[in-house]
Formats: C-alpha cells, structure tokens, sequence
C-alpha cells in the first residue's frame, strides 16, 4: 500500500486522492500461473503424512477388505521401483528437456520481440500471442503427431523418440511463457535507465546486457521455478498421447494385478503417483515462494 | 465462392494425399466439425454464466459474517482452486455421476442418465471457474477502501446506493483483467472433456484423423487455428473492454 507522502507529493504528477486498496488477487495474466506452488508452498509437510496416513486408512471407511487391501499395498510395494525408474525418470526427462529447450528459445523471443526492427518485434508478439492461446493438451497433440518419427538423411537416420516430441511440444508453452518472463521484466525496469546509459554511450545490446537485465534475474528464477513445478505436473498429461511415463505405468501395473479387485487397486496406485509428483514438487515451490519474497521490492 | 474452394480442396486431396481437407468438401465431416465446435462453444457458454452466477453467490458468502454461509464458501474456493480441473472433472463424472438418478427409457429396460456427460463437463468446469471467480470478485470488492464506503455513508447513501453508485462500479474495473484470464483457462480446459468421452472439437478432430488418415495434418492445423482465434478474439475483446472502461489513477 502506498503511505502519501507528503514530502513528495508536490514533485510526483500522481495525485494521491484516489487511492484504491491493493487488488491482493495475484493471478492477472498466465505467466503468474503460481496457484499450484502457492498452495504447495503453503501446506506444511504434514499434508503429505495427511495424504498417506488416508492411503493406509482407506480400508476402514471403504467397503474393501482389510487382506484385500494389504495385498493391494504389497503389489504395490513390488511396483514402485519400476514406477519410479522407468516412469517417473521420463515425466522428470520430459520436463527438463522441456524447460530446457523453452528457455533457450524463450529468452530469444522475448528479445526479439524487445527489438527496435519492426518487423522482428511484430513476428515475434505474434507467435507469442498466437501459442499462448491454445490450450497445452491441444498443442501437446498437434505436435506429436505432426512431427515425423525418424529424419531419414541419406547420411544419417536420425529417430525422435515420442517423448521427445512430447518435451517438444511442451516446449512451446515454456518459449512463450519465458518470452513474457523476460519482456515484463525489462519493461519493469525504470525506462529513464535506458536514457542514462545511452547518455553513457552504451548501445542498446550492451544497455540489455550490462544494466537491464542483471536486475532481472533475481526476480525472474521464481517465476521459471513456477513454470517448472507446472510443466512437471502438465507431463502427466502425456498418458493421453500414450507414452508410457507415470500414469500410462500405473494403469498398466493395475490391469496386471487382475487377482485383486480394481476398486481396492484405485486409491493406492493413482495416491501414490500424486504422492511422487507432490514430495517432487514440494521443495522447489517452496524454494520459489522463499526466493520471490527476499527479492520482492516491498512498495 | 464457396464451389470453388470445394472444387480447389478436392483437387488437393488428390493431388497432396497427404492434405485432405475432407472436412472441406465432404458435407458429413463438415456437419462433424461444425458439431465439435457447437459442442466447445457450449460448453465454454454454459460454463462462464454458470460460473459467474456460482462465483457471485461465493462472494456473498465469503463476506458474511455468519460461519455457516462463509466457512463452506471458503471450503469450496480452496479445494477447487487447489486441485487440477481434470481430477474434478474425473470425480464429477466418475464419483457424482453414479448417484444421480436415471430415468428409464421407453423400451423397459435401458436406463439414461439425468445428465449426459456434456452436462457433467459443464458442471464442473463451472465449479472449477467459479470458484476463482469467488476470489476475484471478493478481491475486487475488497480493493475499495473502507473510508469511501464510510464517505458514502456520511453522504446518505444507504447500503444498496453505496454498492450500485460506488462499491461495484470501482470493483468492476479492477477486477476485469483477472476475469478475462480466468474466462480464457475456463476454455482452455474444455479439451480435457475428452477424457470422459464428449463430442467437442478435440474429440471430433481426432475422430476425423483416425477415419481419414489423409485428413491429420489438416484437422491438427484447424483444431490448432480455431481455439488460436477463438480465445484471441475474446482476450483482445475483453482487454479492449477493460481499457475503454479504466479510470485513470485510481489502480492501487
């Protein structure tokens, strides 16, 4: 909340008679997409004891019988090495490569949709504003299915594995997303420094690398973190296209287990992958929410 | 006009296999297409009037003082805003569905359900949009400060006066932005419907391409192009409507 000042009130054009409270609903635009790390942040670890302690409790209040349901927990017992090596490694494969590949292309976006050539800087807001409005499951599905499953050169083969093309086409969620990162911060840097340093005889690449964008950083790595929880929870939705990370895994594990009753199987395999996908995310929301408000500039 | 687009995308199916606009030329797909986009439109229409009306009742909840009306508002705004749209789109279809009643048809023996699965989507993708609806509109009335309620007061305003003259106009500007972004995640989360199996654009496309296999570039671009123009559209739309009604100098 801005206090009137009013030793400065008679410098600043702003008037001070209108003032409006604070709108304290962070989420304006679909960068600040941080619901998820918010709320993760916010629960204590005991959430997660919560969540087991209803997983090892299920019995009591469902119908399923107390041996029906220990043998459920054993075969998952014997499932979650396998769960966790072959399919939770790709949802963590996929993200990284994702966040990867989207911040590298994202970062060169965002500057060229900084650019003074009017060309660039229009191509480039609108691939911006064009993927930023397609919903994630639909370009997760025109990807893969539009990219070729091998390159055959006549020299090399070269194979796109399809969790590439996943990682690919979650990619581009990240490109726009880091683009946006990147120009609301420059923007949120007092314009009058641009005129210092040209003043200084900087050009506009070395006033971008020198002076702006070292006070981005430290406010940018939050938001990249809550773009990295949200990718790693969005690989899920790769069982949809059917690559066979987490999900695809259990539902496989669970079709196998025939001896047992598929109810009884429901809770402790589908709560044990929400279990991996939130212990996996719950430090690095924190770690997001802890570093946005030692940097946050309290107004 | 329309002939010769017909005529040119038939040509181009024989002579690019690989682009056949079958839904470009062949009345059934067309009707098929048309059907899924009718379908998300749907969807997307019921869900924001059922979602602002859920999010206006939220609201008046949140701000009684009564526990009863505000601790279940509260229960409701949190869990739904914290918990992955698909997982309560998969508990409304999979969980409330099986205990609504059904009625049995005319031949004895087949049971329908009250509400078909487009309903269910509508339902909880209004459930899931309201919910951050209650907070936008509590945030948004919350912003107007309690002395120029206090102000309208000592002028004579009485309640309603104060929130149909002051309170609401001022709120409503400031809330506009955060309600265009949640009315744009309310339509990008209708494609999740296919999971349980509703006929809207995304199942339809991929209905075409699995009948037609000539016809998958063609529907991927077309699905890709139409929820592009359809969510920009209402984006730029509403941010033109929030620019025009701004109040300068008085955000925060």
């Amino acid at each position: 909340m801005k206090t009137p000042n009013i030793l400065n009130s008679r410098k600043t054009p702003k008037t001070d008679l209108p003032v409006m409270l604070p709108f304290r609903y962070l989420d304006t635009g679909s960068t600040k997409g941080v619901y998820l790390s918010q709320w993760l942040s916010s629960t204590s670890p005991w959430s997660i004891l919560l969540i087991l302690a209803v997983i090892l409790a299920w019995p009591l209040v469902a119908q399923a019988e107390t041996s029906e349901y220990r043998n459920a927990l054993t075969a998952l017992g014997n499932w979650i090495p396998y769960l966790l090596k072959s399919g939770f490694t790709l949802n963590l494969l996929i993200a990284v490569v994702a966040m990867l590949v989207g911040t590298a292309t994202g970062i060169a976006l965002g500057s060229a949709s900084l650019s003074s050539n009017y060309y660039l800087k229009s191509v480039a807001n609108s691939l911006i504003s064009i993927i930023r409005h397609v919903p994630w499951l639909v370009l997760l599905f025109v990807v893969s299915l539009s990219l070729p499953f091998e390159f055959d050169f006549d020299v090399i083969l070269i194979i796109l594995p399809s969790w590439f093309k996943a990682s690919l086409a979650l990619s581009l969620p990240v490109m726009v997303n880091v683009a946006v990162i990147v120009k609301e911060e420059v923007y949120s840097v007092n314009f009058n420094q641009w005129e210092t340093a040209e003043s200084l005889a900087f050009n506009p690449r070395q006033t971008l690398t020198h002076i702006i964008l070292p006070q981005c950083y430290l406010s940018m790595i939050p938001k990249w973190l809550n773009l990295f929880v949200l990718i790693t929870m969005a690989t899920s939705l790769c069982s949809l296209i059917g690559i066979e990370e987490i999900v695809t895994l259990v539902h496989l594990a669970m079709e196998v287990e025939t001896q047992i009753d598929y109810s009884v199987l429901v809770l402790p395999f589908f709560g044990f992958s929400l279990l991996v996908f939130l212990l996996f995310c719950f430090p690095i929301a924190k770690l997001a929410t802890y570093l946005e408000h030692k940097h946050s500039i309290s107004v | 006009m329309i002939e010769t687009l017909v005529k040119f995308f038939d040509r181009l199916a024989v002579e690019h296999p690989q682009w056949d606009f079958i839904f470009f030329y062949s009345e059934s797909q067309w009707l098929r297409l048309l059907s899924g986009i009718e379908t998300t439109l749907l969807i997307a229409v019921a869900g924001v009037f059922l979602s602002v009306f859920l999010g206006v009742v939220g609201t008046f909840m949140l701000r009684s003082k009564r526990v009863w009306l505000w601790v279940p508002a509260k229960a409701y705004v949190e869990t739904f805003c914290n918990t992955p749209p698909y997982l309560q789109l998969l508990f409304f279809y999979l969980v409330i569905a099986q205990i609504t009643p059904t009625i049995t048809a005319a031949d004895g023996w087949t049971e329908i359900r009250l509400i078909s699965n487009t309903g269910w989507v509508i339902i909880a993708l209004a459930f899931y949009a309201g919910a951050i609806n209650a907070r936008i509109f509590w945030a948004s009335i919350e912003s107007v400060p309690q002395t120029t309620r206090d102000a309208a007061d000592a002028l004579g305003f009485s309640v309603v006066q104060s929130y149909k003259e002051i309170v609401l106009p001022l709120a409503f500007r400031v809330g506009l932005p955060a309600f265009t972004a949640n009315l744009e995640r309310l339509i990008k989360t209708t494609p999740y419907a296919i999971g349980i199996a509703v006929p809207e654009l995304l199942y339809e496309c991929r209905g075409i391409w699995n009948d037609y296999p000539g016809a998958m570039y063609p529907s991927l671009l077309v699905l890709f192009l139409s929820f592009a123009v359809l969510i920009g559209l209402i984006v730029k739309g509403m941010n033109q409507w929030s620019n025009a009604v701004r109040i300068r100098g008085i955000e925060g």
